[in-house]
């Protein structure tokens, strides 16, 4: 187990991005130190906060963030 | 995608063991593993230790998993420890590997069903999370986990044997595999009883009552509202008073339990006492009827039970008690069956073992028992047996529903009709249906029935029921739901409404049967001798019995399409199809029978197999003889009959015009001739069959264009065609169902027709130019900026994987039934999206308009469209334009 620095910026390893991608997965945000995805209100399925990998909602997120997650949500395209 | 997810070493070791390799991650909080995988799971799978903990899921549509690179509470991170390509499985793979752990699909259904059950017999609706309390739960996607809030966890607070589904309004314990609605939750709680009892019928009677007192006392529900009395008095209820049984006599007690009125239980049913309800409780006739059948159907049932009780002890002491080695071979078998390519020849011997004799009908009857199997109510099948009276029916019947759970019925009586659960049931077994043809319904009595229509939801029968009043019968209609059915009958003509819903065979009462009977039954009295002797350990009949019931117990039922529709309805005849249900049942025995063949059959995905031609031949051979009677509304004993009027003759003397006497055959088979109630006598004689029998036959005939009646007592019938037009057209259909193997390059031909087409709505087809070219351009634009769009970014998605996608277009006819096929997606857009349907356009919730093919839809597929222009393209380039319709021709 690492116990990183609280500051470290998360990213989205590219080996993930590139086998997910393809199959239609989607993205969705984590509250940081947290495993709930309902970050600013219910509804993480909904499709205004299910996101791309590249989707720069979300990578403004993991930026500003510092220390939140990322899910991998498999939604109903596949 | 799905995401297995492994929180103890063993399933770590054997997803390594078991799995193909495939994209891990590391979770920093218990080390538990993230094994991702391409997999059709269509259920979340639990899994669990022995101690009832959970150890772990998979988890797939819909749901959510943390991913690589993120963050763990406890400041860790979720790193990747398998860098390599997502591995394909299936989902019985994936069970296979962790049977040890999983929950098993049943449980979960079952408590499930209790808590829909307690809502629907309690018609009360505390909400769940109201009443289990939340604290020391985590919360899991949309449901909760954690440790068993009365009896807690062998992990303390970080255990994980309870789990509250608020979606399904259920809780479960995995400890004692336990579970149900909220009121049974309280019933734990408020330790009225113990979690290993909350089953399915625990709460009864003064349990139930308890907890109804206690939901008032905490205020999930209100007093006011809930007369509690209501339910948990013993007795049937009769407006404001409740019939009681004690001893021999029935009491109508009040409201504070004191009697009334009292008769014998005898008379509960009889017009004085019902008179004496009438008066008293100031109810209608009908209600008070209700009351009182529904009071003797109980009693009935309690006397019922105590004797099926002691039946079913009596029959378990019966069964063999098989020894460990001979339990180890009975396993090894079923194994063997279920492994073999062709299933249906691997039971073949077992079958012979159970049914002498038969061939065909008990392989065909074997097969669409298997309808008992699936949930969908459109395969639900009616089977009649038809034959004479210890003709074999029964023990046909009795040994194939070997295995499902069968609900045995003598007769439908109106009591039944109204009582019987049949919901729990795979298979109804009723025996002898009786004169469902008469209208006479007086003389007839309790046993007439008479199917008026059947459609998804299950059957209308008719009954008659004895009034009261008048002592007279009236018809009463009831609704069976929908069941397979398996019946026998002894008549030669039957209701037409029900023959046409029905498979019809007809048993062998031949000689060489009954010799092969007479064989059979010496060679298993030998056997029964020498088990007795010690020389062998079960006779061949045990065996092959027990084999067949468990390999139905593994039964599972699969998805199969049949891809060449229109060569098979040539193969059935179109002119000959009466209903559009004859077809219908065919197809659904050929999907039946490849269950049989699953090996055997093409894999689309998970759990949808393409039928191949070959297979669908073997099928059609099997049930040549039903399909001919069933087209053709003839049985074997009709066919007797014909042939016997073909024998009938008369020689007349004549005086010719020279005065020559010359002697005349009549013949009776010709065009023209009468079949007085002499001709009917001799050819009973011939038949070996009773006179009204054979007026019967001819009384049906009377209703096709073969033959009128007069109409007269005793009635005679006049042939419009000869008996040999008759037979050709019998033979006819025969010959083209017994050449069928001739059609199969058509089936091969059609089948990759239509395969290309389904396969094409996902990918793009090759002459869908306009669009192939802006593909690349497309993607990222729409990548950019709809992202928010879900039907958009399924076009996207589809688009994407048709740039990797070679056309399956140029695929050769040989070799489309080897070739892997890709998988099919379901690309529909969820109902909870959608705000309204009109035609072909599709609008959503937030204001997007969507267009579906209405073409792709008459394959059962739906392609949606961002625009109707698109929609048009697509149906120009894949349909070759729009069907011109035939009214406007």
């Amino acid at each position: 187990m690492n116990n990183q620095d609280s500051r470290k910026v998360v990213e989205i390893p590219k080996s993930l991005a590139e086998k997910v991608d393809p199959l239609g997965a989607h993205f969705c945000l984590v509250a940081p130190k947290d495993k709930n995805p309902n970050v600013g209100g219910k509804g993480w399925q909904k499709p205004e906060n299910l996101m791309r990998s590249t989707d720069p909602k979300l990578t403004d997120w993991l930026a500003k963030a510092a220390t939140t997650a990322l899910s991998v949500a498999s939604d109903w395209l596949f | 995608m799905v995401i297995l997810d492994a929180d103890i070493p063993e399933i770590k070791r054997l997803i390594e063991e078991k799995l193909p390799s495939t994209f891990t991650v590391e979770s920093p909080g218990s080390q538990g593993r993230h094994a991702y995988y391409l997999c059709g799971l269509e259920k979340p799978i639990r899994l669990r230790d022995k101690e009832g903990e959970n150890v772990g899921d998979i988890q797939g549509t819909g749901k959510m998993c943390v991913g690589p690179g993120s963050i763990h509470p406890n400041g860790g991170v979720y790193e990747i420890v398998a860098d390599v390509p997502l591995a394909q499985v299936t989902t019985q793979q994936l069970i296979e590997a962790l049977k040890p752990y999983v929950v098993p699909e049943r449980e979960i259904q079952r408590v499930e069903e209790t808590a829909r059950r307690e809502k629907r017999e309690t018609d009360i609706k505390p909400d769940i999370l109201q009443v289990v309390p939340l604290t020391g739960l985590h919360k899991h996607g949309d449901e909760y986990y954690g440790p068993h809030p009365v009896h807690g966890s062998q992990h303390g607070k970080n255990g994980k044997n309870f789990w509250v589904n608020p979606a399904k309004n259920c809780w479960h314990c995995f400890r004692h595999d336990t579970g149900g609605g909220p009121l049974l939750w309280l019933a734990v709680e408020e330790g009225i009883i113990n979690c290993s009892e909350a089953g399915p019928r625990a709460l009864r009677g003064e349990v139930f009552k308890r907890v109804l007192e206690k939901a008032v006392e905490r205020g999930y529900i209100d007093a006011k509202q809930v007369n509690i009395q209501k339910y948990t008095r013993t007795g049937t209820p009769i407006g404001n008073y409740w019939l009681k049984k004690k001893h021999k006599k029935v009491f109508l007690v009040d409201e504070d339990n004191k009697p009334v009125l009292s008769c014998n239980l005898d008379s509960v049913d009889g017009p004085r006492f019902k008179k004496k309800l009438r008066e008293l409780t100031g109810l209608e006739e009908a209600e008070v009827n209700r009351a009182t059948t529904s009071f003797s159907f109980a009693v009935q049932s309690i006397r019922k039970s105590h004797g099926h009780m002691e039946k079913n002890e009596e029959a378990e002491k019966e069964e063999p008690k098989f020894s460990e080695d001979v339990e180890a071979n009975i396993t090894v078998e079923v194994e063997r069956v279920l492994e073999a390519e062709k299933q249906l020849e691997m039971l073949k011997p077992h079958l012979d073992n159970v049914v002498v004799g038969e061939e065909s009908n008990k392989q065909a009857i074997f097969v669409l028992l298997t309808s008992g199997k699936y949930a969908k109510p459109e395969m639900k099948q009616m089977i009649l047996l038809k034959g004479t009276a210890a003709g074999g029916k029964s023990t046909l019947s009795r040994e194939l529903t070997r295995g499902y759970k069968t609900k045995n019925v003598g007769r439908f009586t109106a009591h039944a009709l109204d009582y019987a659960d049949l919901e729990g049931s795979e298979v109804l077994v009723l025996k002898e249906l009786g004169a469902m043809d008469k209208e006479d319904t007086e003389k007839r009595g309790l046993s007439t029935l008479k199917f008026l229509s059947s459609d998804d939801r299950g059957y209308t029968v008719e009954m008659p029921v004895r009034d009261e009043e008048t002592g007279r019968f009236k018809n009463t209609q009831y609704k069976i739901p929908a069941i397979t059915i398996i019946s026998t009958t002894t008549r030669l003509t039957l209701d037409p409404q029900f023959e046409r819903r029905t498979w019809l065979f007809n048993v062998d009462e031949t000689v060489e049967q009954t010799k092969k009977i007479a064989f059979w039954k010496a060679q298993n009295e030998k056997q029964k001798t020498q088990k007795l002797l010690g020389l062998r350990q079960y006779t061949d009949y045990e065996f092959s019995k027990e084999v067949l019931k468990r390999f139905v117990e593994k039964l599972e039922p699969i998805n199969v399409i049949i891809p060449f529709p229109e060569t098979l309805t040539e193969i059935l005849g179109y002119n000959i199809l009466r209903v559009r249900g004859d077809l219908d049942k065919v197809y659904n025995f050929l999907k039946f029978y490849g269950l049989f063949n699953k090996k055997r059959l093409q894999q689309l995905n998970e759990n949808v197999y393409v039928l191949t031609p070959e297979i669908c031949v073997e099928a059609i051979e099997l049930i040549v003889e039903p399909l001919t009677n069933m087209l053709s509304q003839m049985d074997e004993r009709a066919k007797a009959i014909l042939e016997a009027l073909k024998k009938v003759s008369d020689v007349t003397q004549r005086k010719t015009a020279d005065g020559e006497t010359v002697e005349v055959e009549t013949k009776y088979c010709l065009k023209g001739s009468e079949i007085t109630k002499k001709v009917r006598d001799r050819i009973t004689v011939e038949v070996d069959k009773s006179e009204r029998t054979v007026r019967n036959f001819f009384n049906f005939l009377s209703n096709t264009p073969f033959i009128s009646s007069d109409g007269k007592k005793p009635i005679t019938y006049t042939l419009l065609v000869d008996v040999e037009t008759i037979e050709q057209k019998l033979s006819g259909i025969l010959e083209k169902l017994k050449t069928s193997n001739l059609l199969i390059p058509e089936m091969e031909k059609e089948a990759q027709k239509l395969l290309n087409s389904l396969l094409e709505n996902k990918t793009l087809r090759e002459g869908y130019n306009f669009v192939k070219k802006n593909v690349e351009h497309d993607v990222e634009q729409h990548i950019e900026s709809e992202i928010i769009n879900p039907y958009r970014r399924e076009m996207i998605s589809n688009r994407q994987s048709s740039l990797n996608q070679a056309s399956l277009a140029e695929t050769s006819s040989e070799d489309w039934k080897n070739k892997k096929l890709p998988i099919i997606q379901r690309d529909k857009p969820k109902e909870s999206w959608i705000l309204k349907r009109e035609g072909n356009k599709i609008t959503a919730k937030d204001g997007n308009v969507l267009f579906v093919c209405p073409l792709c839809a008459t394959h059962g597929k739906q392609l949606f469209f961002n625009s109707q222009s698109d929609l048009d393209l697509h149906i120009q380039g894949l349909h070759y334009g729009y069907p011109i319709k035939k009214g406007g021709q």
